[in-house]
């Protein structure tokens, strides 16, 4: 994509964003809250409007394909599920093969759904009703939605929210290793510096609605960045070989 | 077995709760249906029902006395078109209400929400009070038909058109536009009513009841119709109505143009439900509790919840309109009796319900 720029109409949100994506890898988008991070990534799978520059995807513009294309290509997760409905977790992650299937559910998609739930680690709740699951659960049966639907990008905001510290770990590494195995690109957007850090190829890093810098984590998680995108101290340390962020909260009230 | 297979299995069983729901409520109607054909205010009795329902079915009808007429004329020309009647008008309403309450997220929505029987019964007044058709050329029960039906259409085509100026529509803003026409329309029927005489007040006020009654063989098809339109759409929106149930933005990310899929649904359930308000009147209550009676027997997935839908929908009609039928002397208003026995059960099982779906 090069210059892309998004408004709402009274206030600019993202701007002068050029950004390349070509080879599969696990991307971090990170910055502070309300930088425009979700609004990236819906802009890129066209559900928000970008309002100038251009996005193209496989040479062709954004604009030019119809959405029903895109759920082929593209697969997003958004961070909070608050607004469904309770149907069951088979159900959901079915509703994940829509865009292939249709309304007839074959032999496949139920394989597909084996896979993603065995991927998720959630083949015990397959048939339990997703209200009745906690938080964590959702996310995880959100995600596994995600995978359902087969794209070679996935678009996932926020997927390690809700999610205790031993998961937030093993769906990264999860994350990260289904984006090596089977090629995908997957841009996460990310609050947690040190999950992004250990886990991503690249990251993203945003401040008032532009990148700020973008690199390997070695490159961008650095006490400069940091200080200057967050507004926070820090020290670093480096752990397995890539930096662990430590917050310095003396200066802050 | 391989994983996949076992996965089939349990899902194929979770769904059992589905198949026996269905055949209970099957039966049911089958009952319903077989006792209604004899009831009526004149005594009919049910071994009489059935051999005038096999004398017909031979040719063989033999008429002798006043009683046998009567008889024959309460089976074959009231209580059969009023079954078939209350049987289409409960599908529709009940699956209207199940397309409406997801498309427009709204648990309160129903087939009248968005203001269709305030539209006929403004088309209804105005040609009971002036005589004023749409189609001059016609008069009597087709001009009320069809005022109804077409001013029924109106505040729908209303809520389509400020859809299309406003592009980023939220479904409650539809359903509030629509509840806006809709007072405008009630505020201009009572007005009618109340300046028109006496009697015309009364045969508005009549009409504006609902009955499943003024429905017959002549006119029977179009609600048979309407039903097959109704549940074939319910059938094959079922798949992007679970779609939408994930959210707005999910829905648009899996490829649904949720505005479009929104309209569409609007436009089919307004067609069916005008000519259920058109041919009977407005009959409250079936197409908003309906659906959630469904929903609390088998869960929220719509390709279950819209058959299912469709025959709580039936029965509850149904078996509403034969309690009224008998309940005193001289009959009483269906939509006033679905609403008294429906809502006790309804309540009973929104307490009971452990889903807690809205």
């Amino acid at each position: 994509m090069t210059d892309l720029e998004f408004k709402y109409p009274n206030k600019d949100v993202l701007h002068d964003i050029t950004l390349v994506f070509d080879k599969p890898e696990l991307v971090g988008i990170l910055g502070p809250n309300g930088v425009g991070k979700s609004t990236l990534v819906q802009c890129l799978d066209h559900i928000l409007e970008i309002t100038g520059g251009r996005i193209v995807l496989n040479d062709k513009d954004l604009n030019e394909y119809k959405q029903k294309e895109l759920a082929n290509i593209i697969g997003y997760v958004p961070c909070s599920s608050s607004d469904t409905f309770p149907m069951t977790v088979v159900d959901t992650i079915l509703v994940g093969r829509q865009p292939k299937s249709g309304w007839k559910v074959t032999r496949e998609d139920f394989e597909v759904v084996q896979e993603s739930l065995e991927f998720m680690d959630i083949e015990d709740l397959a048939l339990r009703h997703f209200n009745e699951l906690s938080a964590g659960q959702r996310q995880k049966v959100m995600l596994a939605r995600g995978f359902a639907q087969r794209t070679d990008i996935l678009l996932l905001d926020e997927p390690t929210a809700n999610l205790d510290i031993k998961h937030q770990y093993s769906v990264s590494k999860r994350l990260r290793k289904l984006c090596h195995e089977k090629n995908l690109l997957i841009l996460m957007v990310c609050h947690d510096l040190n999950i992004a850090s250990k886990y991503c190829d690249r990251i993203i890093l945003m401040k008032d609605g532009a990148v700020y810098a973008e690199g390997t984590p070695n490159d961008i998680i650095t006490k400069e960045n940091i200080t200057e995108v967050y507004g926070v101290d820090c020290n670093i340390l480096m752990d397995c070989n890539r930096p662990f962020v430590i917050v310095d909260d003396e200066k802050l009230e | 077995m391989d994983k996949t297979d076992l996965l089939i299995k349990n899902y194929k069983k979770s769904q059992i709760r589905f198949r026996n729901v269905m055949v209970l409520l099957s039966l049911l109607m089958a009952a319903i249906f077989t006792v209604g054909l004899s009831v009526a205010q004149y005594p009919i009795t049910f071994s009489e029902t059935i051999k005038i329902l096999i004398d017909n079915l031979n040719n063989t009808v033999d008429i002798e006395t006043y009683d046998d007429w009567i008889k024959n004329e309460i089976v074959i020309n009231m209580n059969i078109p009023r079954l078939i009647t209350g049987m289409c008008i409960g599908l529709i309403l009940s699956v209207s209400g199940a397309i409406m309450q997801i498309t427009v997220r709204n648990p309160m929505a129903d087939p009248f929400t968005t203001g269709i029987s305030s539209g006929g019964l403004l088309g209804a007044s105005l040609f009971i009070a002036y005589g004023i058709c749409l189609i001059p050329t016609l008069t009597g029960n087709t001009a009320i038909i069809v005022n109804a039906f077409i001013f029924s259409l109106i505040p729908t085509a209303i809520i389509m058109l400020v859809t299309s100026f406003k592009k980023n529509i939220s479904p409650t803003m539809m359903i509030l536009t629509g509840i806006g026409v809709m007072y405008i329309f009630s505020a201009s029927s009572s007005l009618i009513r109340y300046l028109a005489d006496p009697t015309k007040g009364a045969e508005i006020y009549r009409w504006s009841l609902g009955s499943l009654g003024k429905v017959t063989w002549d006119n029977l098809y179009m609600v048979v119709i309407a039903a097959f339109v109704a549940i074939i759409a319910g059938i094959l929106l079922s798949s992007k109505m679970n779609t939408l149930s994930q959210g707005d933005v999910v829905a648009t990310s899996m490829g649904l143009n949720v505005r479009r899929l929104r309209l569409i649904s609007l436009i089919i359930c307004a067609l069916v439900t005008a000519v259920t308000v058109a041919l009977a009147g407005s009959i409250g209550f079936v197409g908003l509790v309906c659906p959630h009676i469904a929903h609390a027997l088998i869960g929220r997935n719509n390709k279950l919840v819209v058959p299912c839908a469709a025959i709580v929908g039936m029965v509850m009609l149904v078996g509403c309109d034969i309690v009224s039928k008998v309940i005193l002397t001289y009959g009483l208003p269906v939509g006033a009796v679905t609403a008294l026995i429906g809502s006790p059960i309804f309540i009973y099982m929104l307490i009971k319900s452990k889903k807690q779906s809205w």
